[in-house]
């Protein structure tokens, strides 16, 4: 995270009223109050420069966003990529002879994702709002660039899928202590939805459904989940799953 | 490489779930052009299903290269080498 926390707004002090990038669920700039609709090679070379978080030397940005071209070619795509950008596209980037990078007016939703996602995992934080909700868990329920399959996206995606199911089980958590248990549902739901077979999520749903007091809810998300793993890899929960159901009386402990 | 040949992939995203039986959870996606996106998605919980899956991709993959045909073949019976760390 070290290289992406310099463009954290809250430490850089960002403007939000210069260009705007969004990552999650799929590339978008607007500038001015308005999307700016980019070609494919303006929308790859933004998305590049806004995952780096920094200034990138030339020869790197052009030997990542086009690896199989000879670095002739290469560093001239990088060219003409930068001179047909639009001007309000132009306006988001930096760029000197040796490095580029995104303008320091520029937002990343996907930057302000992530520091909600580490300020949830922050044991004691207190810049989150008093009471975490909708907004927070749709802040971290959306992937970043789907359908995109360069090898620099799916490594980034990736990292943000496991920071945000670890930030919606949390905020699940942090919700059923406060006795929020809508939105605690909401947010372990929105990690089950993402990863369907992986039992942690389902714990942390179960734990609301207990908490709120309704232990049949817990036994058939149990019930549910344990039919899926079977399903899908001849499998079964793990002891610790059933301990904390067992406890309803309908799961017997091996 | 050939620029216009399609690129395949395969990704495997694995983690452990401590306490079961059989920890290991492994979803791969695989696509024979990564221009077009996954076709294929699977999650399995045994080494062994990762393993044919792959062979499965590389075959499905190269199946039309002679020279490569032969080198899967080969190295499919070839014994496991488990590297010492020491």
């Amino acid at each position: 995270m070290g290289r992406h926390r310099e463009h954290d707004p809250e430490i850089r002090g960002r403007p939000r009223d210069g260009p705007r990038i969004s990552l999650l669920g799929g590339f978008q700039l607007e500038a001015e109050g308005a999307s700016i609709v980019l070609p494919e090679r303006s929308q790859r070379l933004l998305a590049f420069l806004a995952l780096q978080g920094r200034l990138v030397r030339r020869p790197s940005a052009a030997g990542t966003l086009w690896p199989v071209a000879t670095e002739t070619r290469a560093s001239s795509s990088l060219r003409t990529a930068l001179a047909r950008l639009p001007d309000a596209a132009g306006a988001a980037v930096t760029a000197t002879a040796r490095e580029l990078g995104l303008s320091d007016r520029v937002s990343v939703d996907l930057w302000d994702s992530r520091a909600l996602a580490h300020r949830l995992l922050a044991p004691q934080d207190s810049s989150l709002p008093p009471n975490p909700g909708s907004e927070e868990v749709s802040a971290l329920s959306t992937e970043l660039l789907p359908d995109w399959y360069e090898e620099w996206v799916l490594i980034e995606a990736e990292d943000w899928r496991q920071l945000r199911l670890h930030a919606l089980e949390a905020l699940a958590q942090r919700l059923t202590a406060q006795g929020h248990y809508g939105g605690a549902a909401a947010a372990a739901l929105a990690a089950v939805r993402a990863e369907p077979l992986r039992e942690s999520p389902r714990a942390a749903l179960i734990r609301v459904h207990i908490a709120e007091g309704n232990p049949s809810e817990a036994l058939r998300e149990f019930a549910r989940y344990g039919e899926l793993l079977k399903l899908e890899l001849g499998v079964e929960p793990t002891e610790r799953l059933r301990a904390l159901v067992a406890e309803l009386g309908a799961v017997t402990p091996r | 490489m050939n620029e216009r040949s399609p690129v395949a992939l395969l990704t495997i995203r694995a983690w452990c779930e401590d306490g079961s039986d059989h920890p290991l959870r492994a979803e791969i996606r695989l696509t024979k052009d990564v221009s077009t996106g996954f076709q294929h998605q699977l999650t399995v919980a045994y080494p062994e299903q990762v393993v044919q899956a792959v062979w499965a991709f590389l075959e499905d993959v190269c199946w039309s290269s002679d020279s490569m045909t032969s080198v899967l073949s080969r190295e499919r019976h070839a014994p496991v080498t488990v590297l010492d760390p020491s």
